[in-house]
């Protein structure tokens, strides 16, 4: 082969590929981003909660009240607090949420829509150096160029997954959107199905005890501490009332590392009690936390601890502490009982 | 402006490379020239002009200085002789680097001994400052010598800031490349070196983009992010990182090999497959090579010069100091002296070793070499003390072993031991792909030919084309977020 040749061949390589892998992303859309191309069976339904959730709230004005939140959020049924205050509500939550992205959102909300209350769902991740990787929606971080976006291998990668899945999986997916949809929450089937075996619970139970466990986050981010305070300053300053959730984890979670973990949590709800805006709090090996039955996975509480949760926030009462500069003593208690070894799993 | 970014690839390099044949072509040689060192010095300040001043001043001081030198400018007989000037032109390049890269250094330290409270001066290292500064000492020094001369400023400052070479080396002597500008032969388009250049900056991108980036996300959570890591961890840390930074870095150097071979430059050669290496005085004749070339005439060879009597010893002493020197060189901080002082001793030991003439056996020799690299590079990336401590202690601590948890079937015997199953890089933000990565690694270091060797034997066919193109294509799909180059910060 020619030298020459060999150059122009190179050349044809690249400018061939290249705008091929570009041009398929882009009509492929796997994030939804631009929804040049939804066409059933090849690409309609995306994979990407976060931008299909953006996208949901994007096209539809109807909401007074948002929950922003990790994958414990996606589990909250909006209806329970529509019950409670009247308000329509959507779950914007999603996997691995942290402060950064939510502030964000908040920011978007309040520049776009006119909400009354935002609820914030958040794990100690969330505000330590933990990424998730997790894509942000484009209109939510306008710095990312067009160019790299699309010229991308992991969205290549992503696009031959979704007309995969839409090819294989395309009932599930459109049941799982329309939930996604109509309330913002995670629909797990297969919770359903063992409310009608004890014998299926009890053995969930005993898969419980013996399941991997991790802690994610390691150090605290004052990036993201900061953030949480512009959230709180941003809703003050538009009338938005704010309510900052720890949501219950098992037992198990809260004992991983000797509870070394867990003594740190306590610590960051303490200040950001104090410092920052009130917290409910609901890791207090409350009887949630000890109990394995109220959880879809030792980190994911279960359908029926939502109304529990909102008790505390709405009524006072259940589970659960509210934290507020007058009684972070309760957090010194709490850790006083862990120092003694009094606060124990039943 | 980086090698691994879109405005480098398609905007900056092409055009570049057009106008200066363009200009060539039309027979306006100063002019190609003077578009050359321009476009280097766009390159350079796209990253921060405010040290384009630097380089300028740097540039224009010590083209005066050696030009006195070399006796061009009359004034030398009657103030000052040539020795003088040399050690002008070295106290004003070693007081640049000292000032912008080791003064705060020097103070904290000042501080810490004395209990005293001098400011610190928060300087931004200037991109470079570390290899331009290198490159110009070494042409002072041949000027003194009377083994480099350069008449014209232009051509003085197309060798010191031509853009394949500036930032992060190849270090380059004078002597070897100003006969490559100033021949005609290479201002004509060369379709051998254009393809080959592709070739090799292709594959220098793909090392970057795809191997040491992926080595990265591990070397960077074991060392920074991770309160404490178990024995697998520890070794996937270090290990990630040896390979994270010989990919960064010899990724570079192909980067620049290439891009120079497209204005028909030769660059020389900086490294030669270095963890092949059976010990250490072979694994410095293969590791940055321009760097070894550069301490040995440079700081060694004087060294060893302004001894009496030189005995083994002495030399051996003169070794030491150079590699702590060369350490120190690399960044301002205590790591780098133990780096460079861990790799002068195990200089001195091999080089009484050999002096010895005892045998040891090929693979057990590279195994301790390799290991000890390995280990000595944890101190090159450490930031502190308790970080190396950190990695270091669990590589080999036997309190905190968890194996990965599909081996717990076979071997769940080893929980007597106290050896624990689990996700055994979750620290790291690993998992079995780490494993297998380290395995990747390991074959293309040791098993397949380096880029320089395939340049030496390389053939235009189908197969080539398609390997280069792949590798091109692969890398850019894969750029997303360009980072920067490790040897960057040096």
């Amino acid at each position: 082969m020619k030298t020459k040749k060999w150059i122009r061949t190179w050349i044809v390589i690249v400018i061939v590929v290249l705008p091929i892998v570009g041009g398929f992303n882009y009509v492929i859309d796997p994030y939804g981003e631009n929804n040049y191309f939804n066409y059933p069976g090849i690409n309609e339904i995306k994979q990407d909660e976060r931008q299909l959730k953006f996208n949901y709230l994007y096209n539809n004005n109807n909401y007074e009240s948002v929950i922003l939140g990790n994958s414990k959020g996606t589990i909250i049924d909006p209806s329970v607090i529509k019950k409670f205050t009247g308000l329509e509500t959507y779950n914007a939550s999603f996997s691995a949420g942290t402060i950064d992205e939510f502030l964000e959102y908040t920011k978007w909300l309040i520049n776009n829509r006119n909400i009354k209350q935002l609820f914030i769902v958040f794990e100690y991740y969330a505000l330590t150096e933990y990424n998730s990787n997790g894509r942000m929606p484009p209109k939510l971080r306008p710095n990312t160029s067009f160019k790299s976006d699309y010229f991308s291998f992991s969205k290549f990668k992503s696009s031959i997954k979704v007309i995969l899945n839409n090819i294989t999986f395309i009932e599930d997916l459109r049941n799982e959107r329309k939930v996604y949809l109509d309330k913002g929450m995670r629909y797990y089937t297969k919770y359903f199905e063992r409310q009608n075996s004890i014998e299926k619970q009890l053995e969930h139970i005993e898969f419980l005890k013996s399941a991997k466990i991790t802690w994610l986050g390691k150090n605290i981010s004052e990036e993201r501490i900061n953030n949480l305070k512009e959230i709180v300053t941003l809703c003050k300053e538009n009338n938005i009332e704010l309510f900052l959730l720890q949501t219950p984890s098992s037992y198990r979670i809260l004992n991983i590392n000797d509870r070394k973990n867990y003594r740190k949590l306590l610590s960051l709800i303490k200040t950001i009690a104090l410092e920052i805006h009130p917290v409910y709090f609901f890791n207090d090996f409350n009887y949630i936390n000890n109990n394995l039955k109220y959880f879809l996975d030792n980190n994911h509480f279960n359908y029926d601890v939502n109304e529990l949760i909102f008790e505390r926030v709405f009524l006072d009462k259940g589970i659960g502490l509210k934290i507020t500069p007058n009684n972070a003593y309760k957090i010194d208690t709490l850790l006083e009982l862990e120092r003694d070894n009094k606060l124990k799993e039943k | 402006m980086l090698f691994n970014s879109y405005e480098f690839i398609f905007v900056f390099l092409p055009l570049s490379f057009f106008v200066y044949f363009y200009l060539n072509h039309k027979r306006l040689t100063i002019a190609s020239k003077g578009w050359l060192v321009f476009s280097s010095l766009f390159f350079y300040s796209w990253w921060n002009i405010v040290y384009l001043p630097l380089i300028l001043v740097s540039v224009l001081f010590n083209f005066t200085i050696a030009k006195t030198i070399v006796g061009s400018i009359d004034f030398k007989n009657k103030y000052l002789s040539k020795k003088s000037l040399l050690k002008i032109g070295l106290v004003f390049n070693i007081g640049l680097l000292v000032y912008f890269k080791y003064m705060d250094f020097f103070i904290s330290n000042i501080n810490t001994a004395f209990g005293s409270d001098m400011g610190l001066l928060y300087l931004a290292l200037p991109l470079a400052i570390s290899f331009f500064t290198l490159q110009q000492i070494a042409f002072l020094i041949d000027s003194y010598e009377g083994l480099a001369k350069e008449k014209l400023f232009l051509d003085y400052a197309v060798f010191v800031t031509f853009f394949p070479q500036l930032i992060a080396g190849p270090i380059v002597h004078h002597k070897e490349m100003m006969p490559q500008f100033a021949s005609v032969k290479n201002k004509v388009k060369n379709y051998n070196n254009i393809a080959l250049g592709l070739f090799i900056f292709s594959i220098g991108l793909f090392k970057k983009v795809v191997i040491a980036d992926t080595f990265a996300i591990w070397a960077t959570a074991g060392f920074d992010t991770a309160i404490t890591l178990n024995l697998l961890e520890a070794w996937a840390t270090s290990i990630s990182y040896t390979f994270q930074l010989y990919f960064d870095f010899s990724g570079y150097t192909d980067m620049a090999i290439g891009a120079a071979l497209l204005f028909n430059i030769k660059l020389p050669i900086n490294f030669n497959s270095p963890f092949k290496a059976t010990g250490i005085i072979d694994f410095w004749q293969r590791w940055h090579i321009t760097l070894t070339s550069f301490i040995t005439a440079y700081i060694y060879t004087p060294l060893v010069k302004s001894f009496k009597n030189l005995s083994i010893h002495k030399a051996m002493v003169a070794t030491l100091i150079t590699f702590l020197i060369a350490g120190l060189w690399h960044g301002a901080s205590w790591m780098f002296v133990i780096f460079g002082g861990l790799h002068g001793i195990a200089l001195v030991v091999n080089n009484y070793w050999k002096k010895s003439k005892l045998k040891i056996n090929k693979i057990l020799a590279w195994f301790i070499t390799f290991n000890f690299v390995n280990i000595a590079f944890i101190f090159f990336r450490a930031k502190e003390w308790s970080d190396a401590i950190k990695v270091l202690g669990s590589m080999f601590s036997l309190d905190n072993i968890v194996l990965p948890d599909r081996l717990e079937y076979k071997l769940s015997f080893l929980s007597s031991f106290g050896i624990e199953f689990g996700t055994w890089a979750e620290e790291i933000s690993g998992s079995n792909w780490t494993a297998i990565w380290i395995i990747i690694g390991f074959t293309l270091v040791l098993i397949f030919n380096n880029s320089i060797q395939r340049i030496n034997n390389f053939q235009f066919n189908y197969r080539t084309v398609s390997l280069t193109g792949f590798a091109f294509i692969f890398s850019i799909l894969s750029l997303g977020k360009a980072s920067e180059f490790l040897y960057f910060n040096f």
